[in-house]
């Protein structure tokens, strides 16, 4: 587990220690002390758990992370990262540095310890990787203003999940995401599949969907795909589907294409093309 | 007539060569001033060279059109800030941005170096932030502009032996959705597409590497993206689709996926949950169980299936 010192990946681990699982609980030398936090508690409870003070978003980070279960448990069965490095920010303003840490921090951090995982679950011929993305990647109508490298980062965590589980499909290592929706001090948007008023809930509240994916049977029969899950909601989402598609064998010319769009027009299918909000005409000067 | 693109001006990198050359004499034909960039590299991003952005310079201004070149690489600040003050000195502003440029590193994930990923990442997204980063400031002082990112089936849909591409492919689209939005009160759009067609780069790999994309490719449904089962994809044949995107014909278009194939022409859904159940009292493990079997797990991917299936986990 990634990120295991706050948030969702305490909550996470707290999960799976209590579902029976022997925690490897990863965070960033910076985080030592509420990662060790996480482990006390687990062991409080009667679980199994040790803590490793890495940073994944370099390889040799991602190598100790995963080294550190085989050495410990002899194996590694599940791969949970939730590790997130947010640096708020719109295009026209971040620093290329905060782009960089939030980008290493979080898309990197995820594949490193994918890239080493895979390794020792290729040979074990089994295996399960969660990976956390976020809706503000994934939905044109998640409120994801002011936060371009958080969305970046988790559209591209969930292009590691499409790509990762077909590479290994064939060696019995499922493959998925999911979007977390509750409170934590990183997030605060919400979900744009929630409705307006729905109460969001707890790191806590959102645990039974990782657990029911990293640890049982039924969850194991499914690779490839991002879940979102909120307190009261759970989903799977829509995988990328190509619309409307037009075809002219012989191919576009300018024109063809010109007509094309003004056919969606027609059809009133550009008021769904367009963002909410956004007028092209009579923007202030 | 005037062009579709009439006195813009646009910035297309990585147009030194195939499909980014083919966007850059189309949208001059247009009426665009165009900036060519190309860092002039192998497909694995090695040993840069001046020579391809100048020809195609020339090869515009050969045909009575516009156009400068720009040698600098879009994964280094300071060239990609550069570019847009080349942009801004040479023809006065900038109205077009195609990020366009890319490399291709192909692994399977457990193969997959530190280097091969970082170097991918860093001209396709980190490549494609720079740019976005310095245009977009001077896009929002015009009150107008248009920002294209490239995507890719491999990141839409996911195909073995990719990781880094298509990891770097799915961020650009989280990126221009975002970007959309930020840049919605400035009149300034932003898009993402793919086009297909037979490069230097899709030649890459091994055959067992290109069959296995293939082979991927079918099972997911997806066009063969180098072309129909008539004739292999040109690299013009996709550029009307990012020139009409820059176009004010576009002008109500923002924060959307399109793609052309050889012959298709689409968009792609916008993704939300699904087959969504709802439960006040909050979940358990079991609940999910429950109503996985019951409709949540209906038309996911069946796991394990085919060879998988034979292993004895």
């Amino acid at each position: 587990m990634t990120g295991a010192g706050r948030g969702f990946g305490r909550a996470i681990a707290k999960a799976l220690a209590g579902a029976g699982a022997s925690i490897v609980a990863v965070d960033l030398p910076a985080h030592e002390a509420d990662n060790s936090a996480t482990v006390e508690a687990i062991k409080g409870a009667g679980g199994t758990a040790i803590a490793v003070a890495a940073d994944t978003s370099s390889m040799d980070g991602g190598n100790q992370a995963v080294r550190a279960a085989v050495d410990a448990y002899g194996a590694l069965d599940v791969l949970v990262c939730t590790a997130e490095v947010v640096r708020p920010g719109s295009i026209m303003d971040i620093s290329v540095e905060d782009w960089d840490a939030a980008l290493d921090g979080t898309l990197k951090a995820a594949f490193t310890c994918v890239r080493e995982a895979s390794v020792v679950m290729r040979t074990q011929r089994s295996g399960r990787i969660l990976l956390a993305t976020s809706g503000l990647g994934l939905s044109r109508l998640a409120n994801n203003e002011g936060l371009v490298s958080t969305a970046t980062a988790a559209a591209g965590i969930a292009g590691i999940v499409r790509a990762v589980s077909k590479d290994l499909a064939r060696y019995g290592v499922a493959v998925n995401g999911v979007d977390l929706d509750a409170v934590t001090d990183a997030h605060d948007r919400g979900s744009p599949w929630t409705p307006a008023g729905e109460t969001t809930g707890s790191v806590e509240d959102v645990t039974a969907l990782p657990v029911f994916l990293a640890l049982t049977e039924a969850g194991g029969q499914v690779t490839g795909e991002t879940f979102a899950v909120s307190r009261e909601r759970i989903g799977v989402y829509a995988r990328y589907r190509q619309d409307i598609v037009a075809a002219r064998p012989g191919g576009w010319n300018m024109d063809q294409v010109k007509q094309y769009f003004a056919t969606l027009d027609a059809a009133e299918r550009l008021s769904h093309v367009s963002v909410q909000g956004y007028s092209g005409a009579g923007v202030p000067a | 007539m005037a062009g579709l693109l009439q006195d813009k001006v646009i910035l297309i990198t990585g147009a030194g060569r195939g499909i980014g050359r083919a966007i850059a004499h189309l949208a001059a034909k247009e009426g665009a001033a165009i900036l060519v960039n190309d860092f002039g590299v192998n497909v694995d991003g090695s040993q840069p060279s001046e020579g391809p952005a100048e020809e195609v310079a020339k090869e515009i201004r050969d045909a009575g059109g516009d156009a400068a070149a720009n040698f600098g690489s879009v994964s280094d600040a300071k060239d990609a800030k550069a570019m847009i003050e080349q942009a801004v000195k040479e023809f006065g502003r900038i109205d077009g941005l195609v990020n366009n440029a890319g490399i291709d590193r192909a692994r399977m994930i457990f193969n997959m170096s530190e280097d091969e990923w970082d170097a991918v990442l860093a001209v396709h997204l980190r490549g494609n932030f720079l740019c976005s980063r310095y245009a977009s400031e001077q896009m929002a002082k015009q009150r107008a502009g248009t920002i294209l990112g490239v995507t890719s089936g491999n990141g839409t849909f996911g195909t073995t032996g990719m990781t880094n591409y298509g990891s770097a492919k799915a961020a650009i689209i989280g990126m221009n959705m975002a970007m959309a939005r930020e840049l919605a009160p400035f009149g300034v759009r932003s898009n993402s597409y793919h086009i297909g067609a037979q490069t230097r780069m899709t030649a890459q790999g091994s055959d067992e590497e290109r069959a296995a994309r293939e082979a991927a490719r079918k099972a997911a449904g997806v066009q063969r993206p180098m072309g129909s089962a008539n004739r292999p994809g040109r690299p013009e044949d996709g550029a009307p689709l990012p020139v009409y995107l820059m176009s004010d014909e576009a002008a109500a278009i923002s924060g959307r996926v399109f793609y052309m194939g050889t012959d298709s022409l689409g968009i792609y859904n916008d993704l939300y949950p699904a087959r969504v159940m709802t439960k006040q009292d909050g979940w358990s493990v079991d609940d999910v169980t429950e109503f996985f079997s019951a409709g949540l797990g209906s038309g996911v991917t069946p796991f394990p299936s085919g060879p998988q299936a034979s292993n004895p986990s």
